[in-house]
């Protein structure tokens, strides 16, 4: 190809954009501008609400399935210790995003799991809200009559007497599969911002208008 | 302690302790790029009907660079820096 012939080539049209975009006439085109908050609102609160609200339930379904899937993975993998405003708040404002879920997951870290307990500082003993060691069990009740609520004990052994009848205490999360929990939780946050921002300023059709019997033409 | 008590002690409880992943930690690339595809393509995709094909040619492309990164990385740190280190010695 001569030199005006591809100069003529790179400057008559756009290269089309990677993935087709629909024409005008189509009834997938973009309608006009539009501000929805409260979609924008209702999905913060509950990830695909908004494009439920909207007229869009598969759409808000799959994105359901998405930014819960990467959050309650999260948990599933690194445990409960992955959400947690005290020990890892940066973290916890990206988990925040997700929504009410990710301050349920941290209040059941704080109230249910962690515990106080006595440790040596520098000059005297000091009480420390933690998670459990490794090792470590939770006690919720008192136990011999002297136990006080809640504190942490070493986890029972094999032989060992069975005086340990409250709830265990979550293993703190560590390594890799922490990295990797903190990570899907985060990205559930993220996800749901782009969702958030979809919602706002959604300009599709309804899908009664797109599939169905009501659909358009 | 009796065994019933030890195995509810001991036992691994979902959603609460964390998975014993660290021998296979990497493997959770594939559940991470489908979720991660299924979120983002349901905010992409014009026709919502697109969207398991859709979502089936991201994972499969996140799947993929995470492993040409991995190769990447491998070939510059195992093979040319030794030959990089050799040609200055």
């Amino acid at each position: 190809m001569s030199d005006a012939a591809s100069e003529a080539a790179s400057t008559a049209t756009p290269s089309p954009p990677p993935q087709a975009k629909p024409e005008p006439g189509s009834p997938f085109a973009p309608g006009p501008e539009r501000f929805h908050p409260i979609a924008g609102g209702v999905t913060w609160v509950l990830p695909g609400l908004g494009h439920v609200l909207l007229g869009q339930p598969r759409r808000g379904a799959a994105i359901a399935f998405g930014v819960l899937g990467l959050f309650f993975g999260g948990l599933l993998v690194g445990g409960i210790d992955t959400v947690d405003s005290r020990e890892d708040r940066l973290w916890f404002y990206v988990h925040a995003l997700t929504g009410p879920v990710a301050f349920g997951a941290d209040w059941l870290n704080q109230n249910r799991h962690k515990a106080w307990a006595q440790e040596v500082g520098p000059m005297r003993a000091v009480e420390v809200f933690r998670s459990a060691h490794a090792g470590e069990v939770r006690v919720n009740e008192p136990q011999n009559g002297r136990m006080p609520w809640p504190t942490l004990q070493q986890r029972p052994q094999w032989g060992d007497p069975d005086q340990f009848t409250g709830p265990r205490g979550a293993s703190k999360s560590i390594g890799k599969v922490n990295e990797v929990a903190l990570l899907m939780c985060a990205l559930a946050g993220m996800m749901n911002v782009v969702a958030l921002l979809d919602a706002v300023f959604n300009r599709r059709r309804p899908e009664s208008q797109l599939y169905g019997k009501g659909a358009r033409a | 302690m009796t065994t019933p008590t030890l195995a509810y002690t001991l036992a691994w409880r979902p959603f609460i302790d964390p998975m014993d992943a660290h021998s296979w930690w990497f493997l959770l690339i594939f559940p991470v790029a489908f979720l991660i595809s299924v979120a983002w393509k349901a905010v992409r995709v014009d026709d919502i009907r697109q969207l398991p094909r859709a979502v089936g040619v991201m994972t499969l492309q996140v799947v993929m660079a995470m492993l040409g990164l991995g190769l990447a990385a491998y070939i510059g740190l195992i093979v040319v820096l030794p030959i990089l280190a050799g040609l200055f010695r």
